[in-house]
């Protein structure tokens, strides 16, 4: 399941179950990833990725599996005694202690000499813009702030593994977008592994180098946002992620890496090939929406018909019909001098653009 | 601290739309003043007479503050009070103790056998009727043959100071965020620094609240006082119970209203300590 990975293992997840008595909220997951990498679990609610993240913190016991830490198990250690340092959902500021001392708590637990903590302290408060705010309590600080004190004070003690744990979900949409380039930046800049827990997959596209989509405790696919978005492995990833077509369709023939399928009853297409497939097998395919080519009558792989029309703003998403009645959603940019709209009734040839199509997994 | 600022706040929408129902009901207010003057006036009288002039409670003949004088000069009073004073300092430090243990196991120690039988056994001394509690501490006391002086009192006013002590201490624990505690281990604090540098300062208003309530529970009580105490360890209410029998003079007016005006002090702290506070919202 997991992509060869270029360098070093920073975590390695080997088989991880968790049970809360009858119920498994990790199936065995398997995960490998890497030194330096931006990290992303994606998932809806209660697919076990917040679970994940707090068995790596050492919250939560696994009931299988290990937990491999730069080559070291670490699944039998407490919290504190794991070289990781986590952002909380709700940032879990001390509210008695000062910012300084907030973000000094983890070097002080360390027995840091006072020098190398107040110049660490003042280093990573600059990191996050906050120099002038060392003296505040953290009620007297914007959710923003808050979240960027939160990000000092686990940064501090320089952790092996950052883990991040949907830490932009309480700040306002604006804040959120800035925050993005600011986490990205913070992770170059300190080289530390980043494991990002969210269930925004347009966060998890921006930020990530890789990224996994987990279900129901089940890894379903690991790769790059580009692979996951362009290249999805199964109708669970393909709809998760942005908005797509699912189209029913036969496999005709098996070519290398890709094979040729009939749709709608006779339109002849080919697909990239995650898995193998069977001739005559019934298979779903994936067509995001963008990829869909509107050409004059007659010019197309094969004519359709405009049914309805939506608005969107930068886009409109219109609705074709072909002619063996299978109904595709097409994103139509709405840039200027695009041409006029497409009235319902009209008829126009469409095809698909190259490598847009992928064989779904059942 | 978000959550119980949200609490907080939805407890503040509905005495608001509380109010305005209220307000519906013209006769309520009438009854509210009636109802108050009836619990409060006997008290008020009570203080006013303790300046009477008079050598009996209930016949005015001038403001004078000579019973108090008499009160401050009589040395069965002053050891009656100091009695109290060390009773009710020793089970609060003791009940207290006790009762912080005993939050921070149910709160935070996860789901264990008889948790709610143990909530059960810790509150049952609010509900037990004060008189069946007494006399059972008393016949149990001579039943085993102790005879502490002063440790007897201690030890019976600690058993029904503990649910007090325990109620604003737990409450505390529940607003708290548990995830805080999390964040100090994550921080690579040990068990014992994570209490002792985030739990135990979080923690401090209630504890403080709960004291104070527990110290003021011991102070005023009278019933099992009555009952565990002799001739030697007389607390400040038996006392002022033993004067009313010899005849009341405006002097029971005045102890009264010395141990009244602790008490209301004491209250008026609890609730200043019990308030959530605004920096930490």
């Amino acid at each position: 399941m997991s992509e060869s990975i270029a360098g070093t293992e920073a975590i390695g997840i080997r088989n991880a179950v968790k049970r809360y008595g009858d119920f498994t909220a990790l199936k065995g997951v398997t995960l490998s990833i890497a030194d330096n990498e931006f990290f992303t679990l994606l998932g809806p609610s209660g697919c076990g990725k917040t679970t994940l993240l707090r068995m790596i913190a050492g919250f939560e016991a696994v009931s299988e599996g290990e937990i491999v830490l730069y080559g070291e198990r670490i699944a039998h250690l407490p919290p504190d005694k794991r070289p990781v340092n986590t952002v909380f959902q709700h940032y879990a500021l001390f509210p008695h202690m000062s910012v300084f001392d907030n973000v000094a708590f983890g070097l002080r637990r360390l027995r840091k000499p006072p020098g190398e903590v107040e110049r660490t302290v003042r280093e990573m408060l600059a990191l996050v813009h906050l120099q002038d705010f060392a003296d505040r309590l953290p009620g007297q600080l914007s959710g923003g702030q808050q979240q960027r004190v939160a990000l000092a004070r686990a940064l501090a003690p320089h952790p092996q593994v950052l883990l991040l744990d949907e830490p932009l979900s309480a700040l306002d949409l604006k804040l959120r977008q800035a925050m993005r380039g600011e986490l990205q930046r913070l992770q170059r800049d300190t080289g530390i592994t980043f494991v990002f827990v969210t269930h925004d997959q347009e966060e998890a596209l921006a930020m990530s180098d890789r990224i996994a989509v987990l279900r129901a405790g089940e890894v379903q696919q690991v790769g790059t946002p580009e692979d996951i978005y362009l290249r999805p492995e199964n109708r669970f990833v393909a709809d998760f992620i942005g908005d797509t077509n699912f189209i029913e369709a036969r496999v005709e023939r098996v070519l290398e890496g890709a094979a040729e399928l009939i749709i709608d009853g006779g339109i002849r297409v080919r697909a990239r090939l995650s898995h193998r497939v069977a001739p005559g097998e019934a298979v779903t395919l994936s067509l995001r929406p963008e990829n869909i080519v509107i050409t004059a009558p007659g010019e197309g792989l094969a004519e359709a018909r405009v049914l309805a029309q939506t608005f969107l703003g930068p886009n409109s998403l219109v609705t074709l019909e072909l002619p063996g009645g299978t109904r595709l959603h097409w994103r139509r940019s709405n840039q200027s001098g695009g041409g006029q709209g497409l009235g319902p009734g009209e008829s126009v040839g469409l095809r698909f653009a190259e490598d847009a199509i992928a064989v779904l997994r059942s | 601290m978000s959550a119980r600022t949200r609490r907080r706040a939805e407890t503040q929408a509905e005495t608001h739309s509380g109010a305005g129902r209220i307000a519906h009901f013209g006769w309520l207010g009438p009854l509210a003043l009636a109802f108050y003057a009836f619990l409060y006036s006997p008290i008020v009288v009570l203080i006013a007479y303790s300046f009477n002039d008079s050598r009996f409670a209930m016949i005015w003949q001038g403001f004078s503050l000579k019973w108090y004088a008499t009160v401050l000069e009589n040395g069965d009073i002053q050891t009656a009070a100091l009695n109290s004073l060390v009773v009710a300092t020793a089970a609060t430090a003791i009940s207290v103790s006790i009762a912080t243990v005993a939050a921070l196991a149910l709160a935070r120690g996860g789901a264990f056998r008889g948790k709610t039988l143990s909530m059960g056994l810790i509150a049952l001394p609010i509900v037990v009727p004060e008189i069946v509690t007494a006399v059972a501490t008393l016949m149990f006391f001579s039943a085993i043959g102790l005879s502490l002086g002063l440790g007897n009192l201690i030890i019976a006013h600690t058993v029904f100071c503990i649910p007090f002590a325990f109620m604003p201490i737990r409450a505390r624990l529940q607003g708290m965020d548990e995830t805080l505690e999390q964040a100090a281990a994550d921080l690579y604090a040990s068990r014992w620094e994570a209490f002792r540098l985030v739990t135990l300062p979080l923690l401090a208003p209630g504890i403080f609240a709960g004291a104070v309530l527990a110290f003021v529970i011991s102070l005023d009580d009278f019933i099992i006082s009555l009952m565990i105490s002799d001739a030697g360890t007389t607390t400040l209410p038996v006392y002022i119970f033993s004067m009313i029998r010899r005849g009341v003079t405006p002097e029971v007016n005045a102890v009264s209203t010395i141990l009244f005006s602790v008490s209301l002090v004491l209250v008026s702290i609890y609730w200043l300590a019990s308030r959530p506070k605004k920096d930490e919202a």
